[in-house]
């Protein structure tokens, strides 16, 4: 049986530097001004570039092939599509493009000349801490892009059977997303869940609140100080229910 | 391209429903559900019954970067384990409903280390989320959660032993220079 390697395409022991970028571009860590500009951006920090260890892609099929790799990297099936209006960098670079998944953008190539390119992540479908040292703005935009994003990943993505977010969770998780604006109460993490469905975590201390949105519509929240007994409860998808278990999960991670 | 070790083929092995209590259980874990590599993972990572994993018994944890259904290999996932007394054995809701969880030897040709946790009701093997309210299965995962600890961390990158390991025992693995 013929084994794929879906190997990272960066480098495995690069500089602490080197780690920083290759977690980024790898979604592991996503820069708030980056998020915040998602596929506006057109003049390039140099940090924010990896350099791959892979060979230059010479045409877009390489181009593509590598892209995929990155993903599928990152999880095991995602969905992309090539971006209409992909040339970032014009005469510098023969070769470069972004592409989108779900109309977020996914993947950036630079190349300078033959020897110097790099590719970065801009929004990844993931979730990650989220970057309380944003401007607030960028903050909710991050979130709303990456939630956004959950909508690509396909059925097995966790390298399993992990069903893909339901447009009804997707939709009940936008829903809480814009209450928690309003109520200024940034999340910690925004990730799919591998049962199907959106979770959302708010950590303070050892004590953490964990709602999740499941693919069947249903919403419920976990709090769990990692040593007594965790307690679920139920909650209605609509403000009443927001506001009731917004005030708790306050209360639970204040108290 | 990477091959399955040929030590993960079942070559006509029986299954082997014994566990000792402190065997290892395995599985991967996608770069793209942690936040940075030393970090602990989120209720959001744990499935629910049927758990697919590997046992140490049989298989070593970087061999679960192996996914021999879709022919995959994810060398920079991480790999995450718990011990089988650590799984949670039991649920009660409202002292009516109770549910039992039990790790089970579930080899396949090739890979035969292939292990599941599994959910039963009276000693039936159940559908989680059919059978069990929400509440419910959030709180168990919560406790596997607890008790789960990183074993090869997302980008970590490990030899692949060829042969299967000499007891249920971890053994430690090497780093590729």
């Amino acid at each position: 049986m013929a084994i794929m390697n879906l190997s990272n395409p960066f480098r495995t022991t690069p500089s602490s530097h080197q780690v920083e970028n290759v977690l980024f571009t790898s979604g592991l860590t996503l820069r708030g001004s980056i998020a915040a500009s998602l596929g506006t951006k057109t003049s390039a920090d140099e940090k924010e570039w990896a350099q791959p260890e892979a060979p230059l892609p010479r045409n877009e099929d390489e181009f593509q092939a590598l892209v995929f790799g990155i993903l599928l990297n990152a999880f095991g099936k995602a969905e992309i599509q090539p971006s209409g209006s992909s040339t970032l960098l014009g005469s510098l670079a023969p070769v470069s493009g972004a592409y989108r998944a779900q109309g977020m953008l996914l993947v950036e190539l630079k190349q300078a000349d033959q020897s110097t390119w790099g590719v970065r992540t801009l929004v990844h479908p993931t979730m990650k801490t989220l970057p309380k040292d944003e401007t607030d703005e960028a903050a909710w935009s991050s979130c709303l892009g990456r939630l956004e994003s959950f909508q690509s990943l396909r059925l097995g993505w966790d390298g399993y059977s992990a069903p893909s977010p339901s447009a009804e969770a997707v939709g009940y998780a936008r829903s809480f997303l814009n209450y928690l604006r309003q109520e200024a109460f940034l999340p910690d993490r925004l990730a799919p869940s591998v049962v199907g469905g959106v979770g959302f975590t708010f950590r303070e201390g050892n004590r953490k609140a964990y709602v999740e949105f499941s693919n069947k519509g249903t919403a419920h929240v976990l709090f769990s100080d990692g040593e007594t007994d965790p307690k679920v409860e139920k909650f209605d998808s609509g403000d009443a229910g927001f506001r009731q278990s917004v005030r708790k999960i306050k209360m639970y991670l204040h108290e | 391209m990477s091959s399955v070790p040929a030590g993960m083929r079942t070559n006509g092995r029986h299954p082997d429903q014994h566990f000792h209590s402190e065997e290892y259980i395995f599985r991967r874990v996608p770069i793209g559900m942690w936040n940075h590599p030393g970090d602990h993972l989120e209720v959001d990572a744990v499935p629910l019954p049927d758990v697919s994993v590997g046992r140490s018994k049989y298989g070593h944890p970087e061999w679960v970067r192996f996914d021999v259904i879709n022919g995959n290999f994810f060398p920079d996932w991480g790999v995450v384990g718990i011990q089988v007394a650590d799984v949670p054995s039991e649920l009660w809701r409202e002292g009516v409903f109770h549910f039992t969880f039990k790790v089970c030897h579930a080899p396949i040709e090739m890979d035969f280390p292939h292990s599941e946790i599994r959910a039963f009701e009276n000693q039936n093997h159940i559908d989680v989320v059919e059978k069990v309210p929400e509440d419910v299965h959030l709180a168990w995962r919560e406790r596997l959660l607890r008790k789960m600890r990183t074993i090869i961390k997302p980008y970590q990158r490990v030899v692949v032993r060829q042969i299967p390991p000499k007891s249920h025992k971890l053994e430690p693995f090497a780093t590729e220079q």
